[in-house]
C-alpha cells in the first residue's frame, strides 16, 4: 500500500466529511445551544469575582470540555449513520476506497465542531478577560491555551474516539448516545458525589473539582491518566478501522434480530400500536431509565437519599419521556407512510389517541417500574409525588420533542432539540424560564429570582398547566402532519405563543402572588 | 472484459433461497436481465459488485475472484442500485467530488475534466452547482447514474435506472448505455421490457432464483411465436375469455372490444374472428412465465 495516495484519500475524505457536518443544522443546533450554556458557566458571571488568571482559564476550559463532550457525543455518532440513513451506502460501499483512509477521514471530519467550538471558546474567553480583568490578550491566551491542552485535548479525543469506535459496532446513534451519556454523567457525578476530585474510571480531570487549577502535586497523576487515556483513544480507532465491515452498514447484511421474532399478541389495535414503538428509541429510553435508577443508588450521601430519588426520576426519566414520544407521529413521514395514511378517510383525533396512548402506558410502566424499584431497594418514597415527578417532566419535554418533530417531520430534530432543551435547562436552572422551568425538582433556582419561583406551591400548578397545554399542542398535531394553509398557522401560532405564554408567566406569576 | 459465474447460491436466513446454482458467462456488450418481482435479480447484481457474500459459487472478472480481489473489482465496476439516497446538502459537483476520492488517487483518472464529461452527458451541468436536496427526481437518478460511470466501468451494473425517467430521458440514457457497451459489459435489469428489446443484445430470464432463458431477445421473442392472438368480441364477453385464456390487452371501440390473447392454437379455436399477431417482448415474458407457474413469485 502506498502511503502517499492513502494520506491524500484519508484528508480528501475528512476535507468532504467537513463539509457534510458543516452544513448539517443539527450540527450547528447542538453547537450553539450547548455554547450558550456554556457561556453561562464562564467563572466571570459567578457570584465569586475573586479568580485568578489560571483559575478563570482552567475553570473555562473544563466547561469547554464537558460541553465538548457533551457535542461529541452528540454529533460523531451521525458520521458513519449518515451513510446508512441517507441511503448512500450501496453507492459508497461499492467504491474501493481503504478501510483506513475511510474510517479516519470521516474520524478527523467528525471533529469539526468540537474544533470549532474549542476556536470559538478561546475567542469569547479571551474577550471576556480583557473586559473583566485587563489582562495582556497574549498572556491570557498562554495561560488558556496551557488549562486547555491540560484538561481538554485529551477527554475530547477520548469521548470522541469512543463514540465514534462504537458507531462502527452498533449502528443506531440514538443508542450510543445514551451509552456514552451515561458514562459521562456517571463518571463525573459519581465523582462530584463521592466528594472526589480526581476518578480513573473518568476521562474528564475537572479542575472545579480541585477549586479552579489542578495543583502541581498532582501534575503527575493527572498526565499519567492523559497518557492512559490517550493510548484508549489510540486503541478505539484502532478497532474501529478494523471492525468496519461495509456489509453492516448494508441492511441485507444484518444479522438475524432475534428481538424481532419476539411478537406481541395482536390484540385488536393495541398489540401493533406496541410495536410500532419497538425501536432504537425505546431501547435508549430504557438505558435511560436504568441510568436514573443506578446513578440515584449510587449516591454515598444517607442523609439526601429521597432528594436524590427524586432527582433521578426527573432528571433521567424527562429523557426516557422525550425518546418515546418524540416520534410518534413523525415516523409514518420518515417511512414514506404518510402519505397513505393520509389519504385513507381515518379520523385524525382517533389516529392520534391511538399513536398516544401506547406511548403513554408504555413511559408510565418505565416511570412505575423506576418509582418501585427505587421504593423497595433505596429509600421508602412518597408513591404518588414520586410518579408525578417521574412522569409528569417526561411528559411535557416529549410534548415538545412531538411538537418539533411533527413540525420538522423529523424525529432526530425533535429528539434533538428537546435535549438540547434539557441541558439549557440544567445549565442556566430556570434563569430564563422560570414559571414553567423544566428540572424543577432536580434543580434549585437561582436566589436572585427570589421567593415566588422557590414557591413549590407555584410549580405543581404550573407544571400541570404546561402538561395541559402541551396535550391541546399534541393534539394540534395531528393537524400539523398536513402542510398547506392550515399547517402554517399552526406553525406560526406555536412560534409566537410559546415565548408569549413564557412572558406572561414572567410577568403575571409574581403579581398573582403578592 | 470477461465474467465468468459458475454455480453461484446465495441463501438467506431462515432457508430463503434468493439465487441457485446459477451459471452464466458474459463478454462486452449490453446484458439485459429480466425477471419478476423477488427473482433474485437484485440479490445477484448486489453480489456481483461484492455487497452481498454468496453463500457458494465462484465469480471471475478478468481473472480477479469476488471474495478474495474485491478491491480490484470494485475498481473496475460501477454500480447503480435501484434504491438509493444522496446527501442532500452536497452539490451535484461536490457529491461526484466524493465518489472520486472514495475511488482514490492513484487512479490515472483527471477527475476534474471525468466530472465535468459526465455532467454533461447526464444532462446536468446546468445545475452542476447546485445542492441536490433540491434536485427532483429524475435528476437524481441522473446523478446516481453519473456515480456510478465515474471510474469509467469495465463492468457496468445498473438496476432498473429508467424507472423515475420521463421518455426522452430514458431514451437519451438507453442510447448511451448502449454507446458504453461496445468495450464493456453492461447489465441492465429492469422490469420495463421495452428498455431490453431497443438495447440489449443478449438477455436472461431469472425467475426463483433460476436461469429461464438466456440467449438473444428474438430467440426469447421466438418462444412465444403462433401464441399470441386477437379477437374482437363485445364487452359482454370480455368476464368469459379472462376465464379461459390470458388476455395481455385490451382496447375498448364502439363496436365492442379488440384483446390481445396469448394461448395455443387449439385453445384460442373458440374466439371469434381471432387471428394470429407478431409476439413483442412482452407476450414471450409473460408466456414463458405462464409456461412455468412454480418459478412465478407470489408476493
Amino acid at each position: 500500500m502506498n502511503t502517499f495516495p492513502l494520506t491524500n484519500q484519508t484528508t480528501q475524505i475528512s476535507k468532504d466529511e467537513w463539509r457534510l457536518q458543516w452544513r448539517s443544522w443539527g450540527t450547528w443546533l447542538v453547537g450553539l445551544f450547548l455554547m450558550a450554556v456554556v457561556i453561562s458557566e464562564h467563572p466571570v458571571f459567578s457570584i465569586f469575582s475573586d479568580f485568578s488568571l489560571a483559575e478563570a482559564a482552567g475553570l473555562w476550559a473544563d466547561r469547554v470540555t464537558i460541553v465538548g463532550s457533551l457535542v461529541a457525543i452528540l454529533t460523531v455518532p451521525f458520521a458513519l449513520d449518515r451513510v446508512r440513513r441517507q441511503r448512500v451506502a450501496p453507492l459508497e460501499f461499492t467504491k474501493p476506497f481503504e478501510k483506513f483512509a475511510y474510517i479516519i477521514g470521516k474520524f478527523a471530519g467528525a471533529t469539526l465542531p468540537l474544533v470549532i467550538l474549542a476556536a470559538v471558546s478561546l475567542v469569547i474567553h479571551l474577550a471576556i478577560t480583557l473586559a473583566t480583568q485587563n489582562s495582556p490578550i497574549i498572556r491570557s491566551m498562554t495561560v488558556y491555551l496551557t488549562q486547555a491542552a491540560l484538561v481538554t485535548f485529551v477527554p475530547l479525543l477520548f469521548i470522541t474516539s469512543l463514540t465514534y469506535g462504537m458507531s462502527v459496532y452498533i449502528r443506531r446513534p440514538i443508542v450510543i448516545i445514551p451509552i456514552s451519556l451515561s458514562y459521562l454523567i456517571l463518571t463525573t457525578a459519581t465523582q462530584a458525589s463521592a466528594d472526589a476530585r480526581f476518578s480513573w474510571f473518568s476521562a474528564v480531570v475537572r479542575p472545579d473539582y480541585f477549586g479552579g487549577v489542578i495543583p502541581e502535586s498532582w501534575m503527575s497523576i493527572v498526565l499519567a491518566h492523559h497518557a492512559i487515556y490517550l493510548g484508549l483513544s489510540v486503541v478505539l480507532l484502532t478497532l474501529a478501522v478494523f471492525g468496519f465491515q461495509r456489509g453492516r452498514f448494508i441492511d441485507d447484511r444484518m444479522p438475524v434480530k432475534w428481538w424481532k421474532q419476539v411478537r406481541l399478541p395482536t390484540f385488536p389495535l393495541i398489540g401493533a400500536r406496541f410495536r410500532m414503538l419497538g425501536n432504537g428509541y425505546f431501547v435508549a429510553a430504557l438505558l435511560m431509565a436504568l441510568v436514573a435508577v443506578a446513578n440515584t443508588m449510587s449516591n454515598p450521601n444517607p442523609f439526601l437519599r429521597v432528594e436524590y430519588a427524586f432527582f433521578g426520576l426527573e432528571f433521567y426519566l424527562s429523557v426516557s419521556g422525550l425518546l418515546i414520544l418524540s416520534g410518534i407521529l413523525a415516523r409514518d413521514k420518515e417511512s414514506d407512510v404518510l402519505d397513505m395514511v393520509l389519504t385513507k378517510p381515518v379520523n385524525r383525533w382517533r389516529l392520534v389517541a391511538e399513536r398516544l396512548l401506547p406511548a403513554l402506558i408504555l413511559f408510565g410502566l418505565i416511570g412505575v417500574a423506576s418509582v418501585f424499584v427505587l421504593n423497595a431497594f433505596y429509600e421508602p418514597l412518597p408513591i404518588l409525588k414520586s410518579l408525578l415527578i417521574a412522569l409528569s417532566t417526561g411528559i411535557y419535554l416529549g410534548m415538545v420533542g412531538m411538537t418539533v418533530a411533527n413540525l420538522t417531520r423529523n424525529t432526530l430534530a425533535g429528539v434533538g432539540v428537546g435535549m438540547l432543551y434539557w441541558f439549557f435547562e440544567a445549565g442556566f436552572n430556570g434563569r430564563f424560564t422560570a414559571p414553567v422551568y423544566l428540572l424543577i425538582v432536580s434543580h434549585q433556582l437561582p436566589a436572585e429570582l427570589g421567593d415566588v419561583w422557590l414557591n413549590p406551591a407555584i410549580w405543581l400548578p404550573v407544571k400541570i398547566g404546561s402538561l395541559i397545554l402541551s396535550a391541546f399542542l399534541f393534539i394540534a398535531n395531528g393537524w400539523l402532519l398536513d402542510s398547506g394553509p392550515a399547517r402554517r398557522r399552526t406553525v406560526t401560532a406555536i412560534l409566537i405563543g410559546y415565548p408569549l405564554i413564557f412572558i406572561l408567566g414572567w410577568r403575571l406569576i409574581p403579581i398573582f402572588m403578592g | 472484459m470477461h465474467l465468468k459465474i459458475e454455480n453461484l447460491t446465495k441463501e438467506y436466513r431462515r432457508g430463503k433461497t434468493a439465487v441457485e446454482k446459477l451459471s452464466l458467462e458474459l463478454e462486452n456488450g449490453m446484458f439485459g436481465l429480466l425477471g419478476p418481482n423477488g427473482a433474485g435479480k437484485t440479490t445477484l447484481m448486489k453480489m456481483l459488485v461484492t455487497l452481498l457474500e454468496p453463500t457458494s459459487g465462484t465469480v471471475k472478472y478478468n481473472g480477479f475472484l469476488l471474495g478474495k480481489d474485491n478491491q480490484d473489482i470494485r475498481r473496475l465496476s460501477g454500480y447503480l442500485p435501484q434504491e438509493y439516497g444522496l446527501y442532500p446538502s452536497l452539490t451535484a459537483r461536490e457529491f461526484l467530488n466524493y465518489f472520486a476520492t472514495l475511488h482514490g488517487n492513484s487512479s490515472k483518472i483527471d477527475w476534474k475534466k471525468r466530472i465535468d464529461v459526465l455532467l454533461e452527458q447526464v444532462n446536468l451541468s446546468d445545475v452542476a452547482n447546485q445542492r441536490v436536496g433540491g434536485f427532483s427526481g429524475g435528476m437524481r437518478q441522473r446523478l446516481g447514474i453519473a456515480q456510478a460511470l465515474l471510474n469509467d466501468p469495465r463492468l457496468l451494473i445498473v438496476d432498473e435506472p429508467t424507472a423515475g425517467l420521463d421518455p426522452s430521458e430514458r431514451v437519451r440514457f438507453r442510447n448511451l448505455l448502449g454507446q458504453l457497451s461496445g468495450d464493456r459489459i453492461v447489465i441492465l435489469s429492469t422490469h420495463i421490457v421495452d428498455d431490453i428489446s431497443s438495447s440489449c443484445n443478449d438477455m436472461a430470464l431469472l425467475a426463483s432464483g433460476h436461469l429461464l432463458y438466456r440467449g438473444q431477445p428474438a430467440g426469447f421473442i421466438a418462444q412465444a411465436k403462433g401464441h399470441v392472438w386477437s379477437t374482437t368480441v363485445t364487452p359482454e364477453h370480455v368476464t368469459a375469455i379472462e376465464k379461459k385464456h390470458a388476455i395481455i390487452g385490451s382496447v375498448r371501440h364502439m363496436d365492442g372490444v379488440s384483446l390481445r390473447v396469448l394461448g395455443r392454437q387449439e385453445a384460442v379455436a373458440d374466439l371469434p374472428n381471432v387471428k394470429p399477431l407478431d409476439p413483442t417482448l412482452e407476450d414471450a415474458y409473460i408466456w414463458v412465465m405462464e409456461q412455468n407457474p412454480a418459478k412465478q413469485v407470489v408476493l
